[in-house]
């Protein structure tokens, strides 16, 4: 078998550099602020480059755990060491992308949850976190038994301010007067503060709670698994880690942003503007409920697939 | 134990080649365990850092701060005073550096820019001299207070910049941009190398003139040499103990305000995460010679620039580098040290 595969491997990398002569291999960064394994953002964008690294011709170098005050001198790296793709992923890659792209016209930047778009070759791409929010905090406002229910965000960056507000609206849409906490980590990595603010919430009665972030979003799904309470992951299908206490998740497809952005590029038509992805451009979507399939009632589970439709038919008026 | 002291019995040269054969033997099987190149990882660090102009000058640019900080090291070493504390005194340089910038933006940059440089110097100096006097007064172990001090200065600026130095949009945890007329511009276009290369060069030569040609460097010696002797010669080895550390934390506050103003422009997490530690390695491996100094920065930061060339260029994970990383310094320090018991410094 592995023999081959050896020769299989062989023989596509001759049919690869045959093809090689013809069309060039694109090289793209993804710079990360987290690491691929937090089961949300960082594990989402993860998750797109590999999908596009099987569909195109691309040879891809993923950085982990960019900190804020490296974020200009590993992109600028990338960029002299002849990137053509340069992904930024998250709010604070906006500014530094800002200063660069420029310098280094031959490269595209494209930073996701951000509008910084700009000529000649900067791209942003932003997903409707507010949507996603809402449909969140409806689901959490139909499974909730105390009528309390939380949400942890990392940093109050504009996408997590959205998922807030939206989170806060939509519990309030499926029953009004529900109890809506909210509280900030002040960092997307702190594990331990997320957790620590979570069992705060919990204590004060929250029984769903949600979180957006890095890592951060870890601290709040462990606490909420130890204390048996119900979460609502975000961005990354991430059931597997707590698949009793993990209702579903509000899915923020940054796959699709990633994979789109570098098909656009492939082709040449990627635009230096903003694009904004909802659930009709799926780039939201809704995980499966799996064991929590049975302890929804059928007059809920209609409910939130009506909510998905009326917000692609643009009938929700007070989306974030 | 046994295998320490047979290394420590070896003639200098075969020593140092004993301790780079050993660093060289863990880094390589580390990377063969993970699967990589060792020879490979070698080759794509030199072209990272020295193959191309990038390299190069992101090389230099990490130096100034390692010889800045480096260099205070050097003078607290020169009394037998140790200094681990570089870190937090860069901190509180920042912290001086960017809260006192802000608070005047008005002010033209020609004159906001010098006392700005000064707000970074008094609080690393006051940082460092905190020690200084805890040492000299008390007899307080200078090592230990250095190193509680960062972390304090850690949390200090995790405070700092959540708290009163937060920018004013309040999303982030980092403070406003400074004024542009503080920003050190950069000397050659399209790099980020800044004229902190400049103040750097001027601090070597400030420094060596100190320690070499003047009352206060033979004093700050001889209370290294023999506090005893030097005070019973009219020294006052206290206070040369506390103004070793003061001055040590000074020159690493300038290097904080360095780094902000020619390299990130504000104030935030991590902007010069673990230069103070390898600046001790500058120090050492420099013999304490401000005129070396500069020299073994840049060896240093070419690993510094080369390492992070290892992640994007070969996909080695961090932990991994920075082990490699560590293996490094560890080895430089460990020769350093064994070079100046030679010379008859105390044990730590």
């Amino acid at each position: 078998m592995s023999r081959i595969l050896t020769l299989a491997t062989a023989l596509l990398m001759g049919l690869m550099l045959a093809a090689g002569a013809s069309a060039k291999t694109l090289k793209v960064a993804l710079v990360l602020p987290g690491p691929i394994t937090d089961g949300t953002f960082n594990s989402a964008a993860h998750k797109g480059i590999k999908a596009a690294e099987k569909k195109y011709d691309i040879k891809v170098s993923i950085r982990e755990n960019t900190k804020f005050a490296e974020i200009e001198s590993v992109m600028r790296n990338y960029a002299k060491d002849g990137y053509d793709v340069i992904i930024g992923h998250g709010f604070q890659f906006g500014e530094p992308a800002k200063k660069l792209h420029k310098q280094f016209p031959k490269t595209w930047f494209v930073v996701n949850t951000s509008f910084v778009a700009a000529a000649p070759n900067l791209a942003s791409f932003d997903n409707r976190w507010g949507d996603a929010g809402y449909v969140a905090g409806a689901v959490a406002a139909l499974v909730s038994k105390k009528g309390i229910i939380g949400h942890i965000g990392g940093i109050p960056v504009p996408v997590i301010k959205a998922y807030n507000e939206g989170f806060k609206r939509g519990a309030q849409r499926m029953k009004p007067g529900i109890k809506v906490l909210s509280a900030y980590v002040g960092s997307f990595s702190d594990v331990a503060k997320a957790k620590e603010i979570t069992r705060s919430m919990i204590e004060r009665g929250a029984d769903v709670v949600t979180a957006t972030g890095n890592e951060s979003v870890l601290g709040t799904l462990q606490a909420a698994k130890e204390a048996k309470v119900m979460a609502i992951g975000t961005a990354f299908d991430s059931a597997a880690f707590a698949p009793d206490t993990i209702v579903t998740t509000a899915l923020v497809k940054m796959d699709v942003n990633i994979d789109m952005a570098i098909g656009l590029i492939v082709k040449g038509k990627l635009k230096p503007k903003n694009y904004v992805l909802g659930f009709n451009e799926n780039g939201l979507g809704l995980a499966p409920f799996r064991k929590f399939e049975s302890k929804l009632s059928a007059a809920d589970k209609a409910k939130i697939r009506q909510l998905i439709a009326d917000i692609k038919a643009g009938k929700i008026k007070d989306l974030p | 134990m046994r295998s320490i002291q047979f290394i420590a019995n070896l003639p200098a040269p075969w020593r140092v080649a004993a301790i780079a054969f050993a660093g060289a033997l863990l880094i390589s099987a580390l990377l063969l365990a993970a699967g990589f190149s060792p020879l490979q990882a070698l080759f794509v660090l030199i072209e990272q850092s020295l193959g191309n102009g990038n390299g190069l000058s992101e090389v230099v640019v990490r130096s100034v701060p390692l010889t800045l900080a480096g260099l205070g090291i050097a003078v607290a070493f020169r009394a037998r005073v140790f200094n681990v504390g570089a870190d937090g005194q860069i901190i509180f340089g920042a912290i001086g550096f960017v809260g006192f910038s802000l608070a005047l933006p008005g002010l033209s940059g020609w004159v906001l820019l010098p006392l700005s440089m000064v707000a970074a110097i008094v609080g690393g100096g006051l940082w460092g001299g905190i020690a200084g006097v805890l040492r000299a007064r008390y007899n307080a172990n200078e090592i230990i207070v250095t190193i509680m001090l960062t972390y304090v200065a850690f949390q200090a600026l995790g405070w700092a910049i959540r708290g009163p130095l937060q920018e004013s949009a309040q999303i982030f945890p980092r403070s406003d941009a400074v004024p542009d007329g503080v920003l050190l511009g950069t000397m050659i276009e399209g790099t980020r190398l800044h004229w902190g290369l400049a103040i750097a060069l001027l601090a070597v030569a400030a420094t060596y003139v100190a320690l070499r040609y003047t009352s206060f460097g033979f004093r700050l010696d001889a209370v290294g040499e023999n506090p005893l002797a030097a005070r019973f010669s009219g020294i006052r080895d206290r206070t040369m103990i506390a103004l070793s550390l003061t001055i040590s934390g000074g020159l690493a506050g300038l290097a904080g305000a360095v780094e902000i103003a020619g390299v990130h422009g504000r104030l935030q997490d991590a902007f010069a995460e673990g230069t103070g530690i390898t600046a001790i390695a500058v120090a050492l491996l420099a013999r304490l010679n401000p005129l070396f100094i500069p020299l073994t920065a840049l060896m240093f930061a070419v690993l510094s620039v080369g390492a992070s060339g290892l992640q994007r260029q070969l996909g080695i994970p961090f932990p991994l580098v920075h082990i490699v990383e560590a293996i490094v310094i560890l080895a430089f320090v460990i020769a350093g040290a064994l070079q100046n018991a030679d010379r008859g410094v105390r044990d730590a």
